[in-house]
C-alpha cells in the first residue's frame, strides 16, 4: 500500500472521522468546516480579507507574542517541577538544572530568551498597531486590553526576575521594588504587600513566585480571549478601506486543487454587523480562505521563530550570578533592563516622578490614544499622512525609551556614573 | 527602492520554503543538542574507572563488582551540611585503596583523613571547598581563579579543620595551631576583635575566613592577576600596606608565618556545622 493510500484510508475510517467530522479538505466547504468545527482553528474567521495575509502589514507581530507566550507556558511548567520557592533552596534549582537536570540548561534558556524576546514582540506589535492606525473605530477598546496585556507581560517578566535567586535577581527588585515604595501615601503599603515585610526575603520570594505561576498566567489568559475575541467580532485585523472597485491582483496562489463548492453559505450575518464584515460582504473576492492560506503563513512563522530560539537558547547562556546576598550591595544595583529608562529617570530626578508619576503618565497616555481623536482616518495604512503628528509624538516617545534603555544597559557604572561600555 | 535582490528574496520567501528553513533550524538545533551534552567530562573519568576495575578483577565477587558498576552522575547528599558533593562524579576512586596508583582524578584519598571524616557524612566541599553540585571541573574547582568558591590547596586546607575543631584540638605543630600561636604572639586583639574579646580600631575577624575575594580592598593601583583571599592576606601580613596605606602595624613576618596566620584565618567563617557532626569534645569557640 503506497503511503498515499495508507493516508486515505485513514481520512475514511470511523475514528478520524468522529474527530475531525468533515471531508478530506478539497473542497472549499470542508476548508471552511476545518476552522469552524476545530475548537482552536475557530479563534480565527472562516475568510479573510487578503490584505490581512500581508506580512508587511503585521509583521506577526501578534502571532508571535501569542506563540512565545504559550512556549513560556510549557518550559514554564518544566521548570516549575525543578524549582522550590525558598531562599535555601531557589538558588540551588538553578545550579542542579545546569549541572544535573538534562538539558537544564537548554530549558532554562529557552525560557530566559522566549521571556525577554516577548516582551520586545508585544512593544512592537503595540508599535504596528499605532503606526497602522489599527486601534481606530470599533477596534478602541481592544487598545486598552492590548495595554493591560504588555502591563501584564511586565509584571511576568519583573516577577520571573527574582525566582533565580542570585544578585542580579536580589538587587533589580529590590531597586524596582523601591521604585514603588515612591508612591505618595500608599508607597510604604504597596512595598510591603508585594515583598510580604520590608526587604526581599522568604515572603517576597514566595509572593512573586505564586504570581508569576499562578495569578498572572490567569489573568493573561483571560485578558488574552478578550483581545482575540474582539479581534474576531471587529471583523478580522484592520486594514484600509476597500476600494470601490475589486482589485485586478487575482486570487493568491493555490495550495490545494479546488473543487466548487462555497463557504459563504455556511456564515450568516446579524442585521447590524460590524462595519469590517460588512464591507467583506460587499466584495467577497477580496478574501481568502483561511484554511489554508492564513495557517500556513502561521505555521511557517511559527517553525522560523521557534527553529530560531532553540538555536539562541543552545549557544547563549541565561546568566547566573553568585547566590543572592542582602549584605552585599553590587555597584551599580540595576533594575530590570525595561525598567532601566525609569531607573535613569530617577537618577536625575526624584523615585517619585521616576518611579511613579513617568511611569503612570506613561500607561494613561496610551490607554487615551485611541480616545483622544476618535475618527477612522488613515485605518489600515502604515504612517497614514492624516496622523502625521500622532505618528512623530508616538516616535518620540519610543525612541526615548530605547535611548534611556540603552544608556541604563551600556553607559553606566560605578555609582551609576556615566562609562563607556568597553570601559570595564 | 525594491532591488532585485531583495525582490527575490521576497519572491523566495513563500509559506512552504519558510517551512522548510524553520525545518533545518529544528535539525541543526536537534543535532546540535545530541553534540553538546554528548561528552561530560566526568563520563570518561568513570569510563577509565571501570576498565581499571575490570582489568584488575580477579575473582568471580570484584568481576561482578566491575560488571555493576555504572556510567552516571555520583553524588553524596548532604542535608545536614546542606550541600550536595558531586566531587566524585570525577573522583570516583577517593575510597577504593587499589587506586592508589591511579592517575588523577580517579585516584585513592591520600593519608587516613577519610576513614574518620567519612564521605558519607562529610562530603568532600566541607573541608576542600569548592563548588559541590558543580559537575564541570572548571566551575568545581572555582577556576579561573579569583572566584567565589576557590578550593583550598596544600597547607590552606588545614584551615577547613578550624570549622568544627575547637582550639584545644588543634594538633601541635600544624599549621593552623602555629596561626592560633600566633594571634596571641602578635597581641592581634589589641586592635582586632574575634568573638567576643579585642578591640574595635581594625576589622572584626570573626567572620574573616568567610570573606569572599571581592570583599577585600585591592587598592587603585594593584594589578596584578592573583586576586585570590590567600594572596590578599599573605601580602597583607607581610606588608599591611601592600595594596593601600594601612594603618596597621608592619610585623615584618616570615613568609611562613605569614601563611600560618592565613590557615588560622581561613578556619574563621560563619559556617554551620550542626552539633552531631562536631567532635566528640566540641569546640571552644564561645
Ligand atoms: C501579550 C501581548 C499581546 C498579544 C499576545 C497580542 C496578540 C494579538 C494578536 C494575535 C492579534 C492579531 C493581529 C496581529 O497578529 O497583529 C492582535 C491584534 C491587536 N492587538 Fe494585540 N497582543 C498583545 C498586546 C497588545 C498590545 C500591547 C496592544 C496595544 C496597546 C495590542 C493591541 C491590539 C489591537 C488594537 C489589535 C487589532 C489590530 C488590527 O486589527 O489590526 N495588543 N493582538
Amino acid at each position: 500500500m503506497s503511503a498515499h493510500s495508507l493516508m486515505e484510508s485513514l481520512r475514511c475510517s470511523a475514528i478520524y472521522r468522529s474527530i475531525v467530522r468533515r471531508g478530506p479538505a478539497d473542497n472549499d466547504i470542508d476548508r471552511s468546516l476545518a476552522i469552524t468545527s476545530n475548537v482552536f482553528l475557530h479563534l480565527h474567521p472562516v475568510k479573510i480579507r487578503r490584505h490581512a495575509l500581508r506580512f508587511t502589514y503585521t509583521f506577526g507581530l501578534g502571532g508571535i507574542t501569542t506563540l512565545l507566550f504559550l512556549i513560556l507556558c510549557v518550559t514554564g511548567v518544566l521548570l516549575m517541577f525543578y524549582y522550590v520557592p525558598s531562599p535555601e533552596r531557589a538558588y540551588r534549582s538553578m545550579q542542579d538544572l545546569r549541572y544535573v537536570v538534562p538539558y537544564g540548561t537548554f530549558l532554562r534558556n529557552l525560557h530566559h530568551w522566549a521571556a525577554h524576546a516577548m516582551i520586545v514582540t508585544a512593544a512592537l506589535h503595540m508599535a504596528r498597531v499605532f503606526y497602522t492606525g489599527a486601534f481606530k473605530g470599533t477596534r478602541q477598546f481592544n487598545w486598552v486590553v492590548g495595554v493591560i496585556l504588555f502591563v501584564l507581560t511586565l509584571g511576568f517578566s519583573f516577577t520571573g526576575y527574582l525566582l533565580p535567586w542570585d544578585q542580579l535577581a536580589f538587587w533589580a527588585i529590590t531597586v524596582g521594588t523601591n521604585m514603588a515604595a515612591a508612591v505618595p501615601l500608599l508607597g510604604g503599603m504597596i512595598r510591603y504587600a508585594l515583598l510580604g515585610g520590608n526587604i526581599v526575603g522568604a515572603n517576597a520570594l514566595l509572593r512573586f513566585y505564586v504570581l508569576h505561576c499562578a495569578v498572572l498566567p490567569a489573568l493573561v489568559f483571560v485578558f488574552l480571549a478578550v483581545h482575540f475575541w474582539r479581534v474576531r467580532k471587529d471583523g478580522g485585523i484592520s486594514g484600509p478601506p476597500l476600494p470601490a472597485e475589486v482589485p485586478e491582483e487575482g486570487p493568491p496562489e493555490r495550495l490545494f486543487a479546488t473543487t466548487p463548492g462555497r463557504s459563504y453559505a455556511l456564515v450568516a450575518l446579524p442585521r447590524e454587523a460590524p462595519a469590517a464584515v460588512e464591507e467583506s460582504r460587499k466584495s467577497p473576492e477580496d478574501t481568502v480562505l483561511t484554511y489554508p492560506h492564513l495557517l500556513v503563513r502561521e505555521a511557517a512563522a511559527a517553525m522560523v521563530v521557534i527553529g530560531g530560539l532553540l538555536l539562541v537558547a543552545l549557544f547563549l547562556n541565561a546568566h547566573l550570578e553568585e547566590a543572592a546576598n542582602a549584605l552585599k550591595t553590587p555597584d551599580p544595583a540595576k533594575a530590570p533592563w525595561y525598567f532601566l529608562g525609569l531607573q535613569e529617570v530617577v537618577s536625575w530626578s526624584t523615585p517619585f516622578i521616576g518611579g511613579v508619576l513617568v511611569p503612570g503618565l506613561m500607561v494613561l497616555a496610551l490607554l487615551a490614544i485611541p480616545y483622544v481623536r476618535p475618527n477612522s482616518v488613515g485605518v489600515g495604512v502604515w504612517f497614514h499622512p492624516a496622523r502625521r503628528r500622532a505618528v512623530i509624538a508616538f516616535t518620540i516617545g519610543l525612541v526615548l525609551n530605547v535611548l534611556l534603555i540603552v544608556v541604563g544597559m551600556f553607559f553606566r557604572g560605578h555609582g551609576w556614573s556615566l562609562v563607556w561600555p568597553w570601559s570595564n | 527602492m525594491r532591488g532585485p535582490l531583495t525582490a527575490r528574496l521576497r519572491d523566495l520567501a513563500t509559506p512552504p520554503v519558510l517551512i522548510a528553513f524553520g525545518g533545518v533550524l529544528w535539525m541543526i538545533a536537534l543535532l546540535a543538542m545530541v553534540l553538546v551534552d554528548a561528552n561530560p567530562e566526568w563520563e570518561a573519568h568513570q569510563s577509565e574507572y571501570r576498565k581499571r576495575l575490570a582489568a584488575a578483577a580477579d575473582d568471580a565477587a570484584s568481576v561482578r563488582h566491575a560488571g555493576r558498576f555504572k556510567v552516571q552522575v555520583k553524588q553524596i547528599d548532604l542535608p545536614a551540611l546542606e550541600r550536595v558533593d558531586r566531587c566524585v562524579s570525577c573522583h570516583v576512586g577517593i575510597e577504593d585503596p587499589a587506586f592508589a596508583d591511579a592517575p588523577q582524578p580517579i585516584a585513592t584519598h591520600p593519608g587516613d583523613l577519610l576513614t574518620i571524616h567519612t564521605p558519607e557524612r562529610f562530603g568532600c566541599t566541607i573541608c576542600h571547598g569548592g563548588n559541590g553540585r558543580a559537575t564541570s571541573r572548571e566551575d568545581a574547582h572555582g577556576l579561573p581563579e579569583p572566584s567565589l568558591n576557590p578550593m583550598l590547596r596544600g597547607e590552606f586546607l588545614q584551615g577547613s579543620c578550624g570549622k568544627c575543631h575547637g582550639d584545644d584540638e588543634f594538633v601541635a605543630g600544624s599549621r593552623l595551631e602555629v596561626g592560633r600561636r600566633l594571634f596571641d604572639h602578635y597581641g592581634c586583639r589589641t586592635c582586632h576583635r574575634l568573638y567576643q574579646s579585642g578591640n574595635t580600631a581594625g576589622p572584626d575577624l570573626t567572620k574573616v575566613g568567610s570573606k569572599k575575594f571581592d570583599a577585600f580592598f585591592w587598592g587603585n593601583d594593584y594589578r596584578g592577576t592573583d586576586r585570590s583571599v590567600v594572596y590578599w592576606l599573605e601580602s597583607h601580613f607581610k606588608n599591611p600596606s601592600a595594596f593601600y596605606p594601612s594603618t596597621m602595624l608592619n610585623f615584618k613576618m616570615t613568609d611562613e608565618n605569614a601563611r600560618a596566620l592565613v590557615v588560622y584565618m581561613l578556619s574563621l567563617t560563619d559556617e554551620r556545622i550542626p552539633d552531631r557532626l562536631q567532635p566528640s569534645r566540641g569546640p571552644t569557640k564561645p
